[in-house]
C-alpha cells in the first residue's frame, strides 16, 4: 500500500489531511489505469476527480484499510463504466502511426524467441491499444487490471466481487477475444501489405 | 498449459509494461478534487438546511388541514344526525326505541323501503 492504515484509518473519520495525503499518494496510480481504461487523454483528470469524490463520500463504509487497495480499484472500474456508458461509445483506437510493415515485423518479433528490440517496443505498445480498442469495455478493464497494473485473482476477487474461478473463466474468455483481435489487426496488414507489394510488381515494367 | 498464442499475448502485455509511461496529472489536480468535494457538500448542506427551515411551517400546515378535515367531517355528520331527528315524528322515535334489533330493521325498510 501506498499509505500507512493508520492514515486510512485518520481518514475515516473525517481527517481531512490525511485524505489528501492518500490522493497524492494514489493519483498518478488511478489516472494512469483510467487512462489505460478509457483511452482518451482529455477526460482523464475529470474521472480520476470523480474516484476520489467517490472514494471521499464512501471511506467510512470501509471494513478494514487491508482492503483499501480493491476498493479504490473498484471505484475507478465504476467510474470508468459510467464514462463510458455516459459517452455511449465504444472505445475507439486508431492505428493512426502504426504503418502494415510496423505491425508485421511486430508479429513477427513476438512470434520468435528473440528479445525484442527496442525498435518495435513502441510500436508493440501501441499495438496492444488497438487490440485492446477491438474488444468489449468489460474486457478490456479485466485485461488492465490482471495484465498492466498487474492486480492478483484474489485482489481481482474483492474488485469484481466474484470468486477466483469465475474470474479464471472470465480472464481465459477475455485473454482469447483478444487474441482473435490481435489476429484479425495482424492478417488485415499482411493482406495489405502483400496487395501493396502485388501492385507494385505489376506497376514495373 | 499455455500456448503459443498465449506467450505472444504475455510478450506483447510484458512489453507494453516495460514501455509504460507514469500519466502525470495537472499541478492542479489535487486542489480541483477539493474544490469538487467542497461544492458538492455545499449544495448538499444547502438542500439539508432548507428542509431543516421548511419543516415546522409544512408540519404547521399539515396539522391545519387536518384540523380543518375533521371540522368539517364533524360538522356533516351533526348536520346529517340533526336532520334525521327533526324527519321523524315523536312516535317513530318512540317505537324505535323500544323494537329490538331485528323488529327495528323489519320497521325501517317498511317505512323507507330498501
Amino acid at each position: 500500500m501506498l499509505v500507512e492504515p493508520e492514515t486510512i484509518k485518520k481518514a475515516q473519520s473525517g481527517d481531512d489531511e490525511a485524505f489528501g495525503e492518500i490522493i497524492r499518494a494514489y493519483r498518478k496510480r488511478i489516472l494512469g489505469t483510467v487512462y489505460r481504461m478509457i483511452s482518451r487523454g482529455d477526460d482523464v483528470e475529470d474521472v480520476g476527480q470523480e474516484v476520489f469524490v467517490r472514494l471521499y463520500d464512501s471511506i467510512s463504509q470501509l471494513r478494514t484499510p487491508q482492503v483499501f487497495e480493491p476498493w479504490l480499484y473498484r471505484l475507478t472500474v465504476n467510474a470508468c463504466y459510467d464514462y463510458l456508458r455516459r459517452k455511449r461509445r465504444e472505445i475507439d483506437v486508431r492505428m493512426a502511426d502504426l504503418s502494415e510493415e510496423q505491425i508485421v515485423a511486430i508479429d513477427a518479433a513476438l512470434s520468435g524467441r528473440r528479445a525484442i528490440d527496442d525498435s518495435h517496443k513502441a510500436g508493440a505498445k501501441e499495438l496492444l491499444e488497438v487490440v485492446l480498442g477491438r474488444v468489449s469495455k468489460e474486457d478490456r478493464m479485466l485485461l488492465v487490471l490482471k495484465e498492466i497494473e498487474g492486480l492478483s485473482l484474489k485482489e481481482l476477487s474483492s474488485v469484481y466481487k466474484v470468486n477466483t474461478n469465475v474470474l479464471k473463466v472470465r480472464l481465459f474468455r477475455a485473454r482469447k477475444r483478444a487474441l482473435k483481435a490481435y489476429g484479425k489487426i495482424t492478417e488485415e496488414a499482411s493482406q495489405r501489405l502483400a496487395q501493396t507489394e502485388g501492385d507494385r510488381h505489376e506497376d514495373q515494367p | 498449459m499455455k500456448t503459443s498464442h498465449d506467450e505472444l499475448l504475455d510478450r506483447l502485455f510484458s512489453v507494453y509494461r516495460e514501455m509504460m509511461v507514469a500519466f502525470e496529472p495537472g499541478p492542479s489536480f489535487v486542489a480541483e478534487v477539493w474544490d469538487t468535494i467542497r461544492t458538492r457538500n455545499e449544495e448538499q448542506s444547502g438542500w439539508a438546511a432548507d428542509l431543516v427551515a421548511w419543516a415546522p411551517r409544512l408540519a404547521l400546515s399539515a396539522v391545519a388541514i387536518a384540523g380543518l378535515l375533521v371540522g368539517f367531517h364533524w360538522t356533516q355528520a351533526s348536520q346529517r344526525d340533526e336532520s334525521e331527528l327533526l324527519n321523524a315524528t315523536y312516535v317513530d322515535t318512540l317505537a324505535l326505541d323500544s323494537m329490538d334489533e331485528h323488529d327495528g330493521a323489519v320497521w325501517v325498510v317498511a317505512r323507507y323501503g330498501q
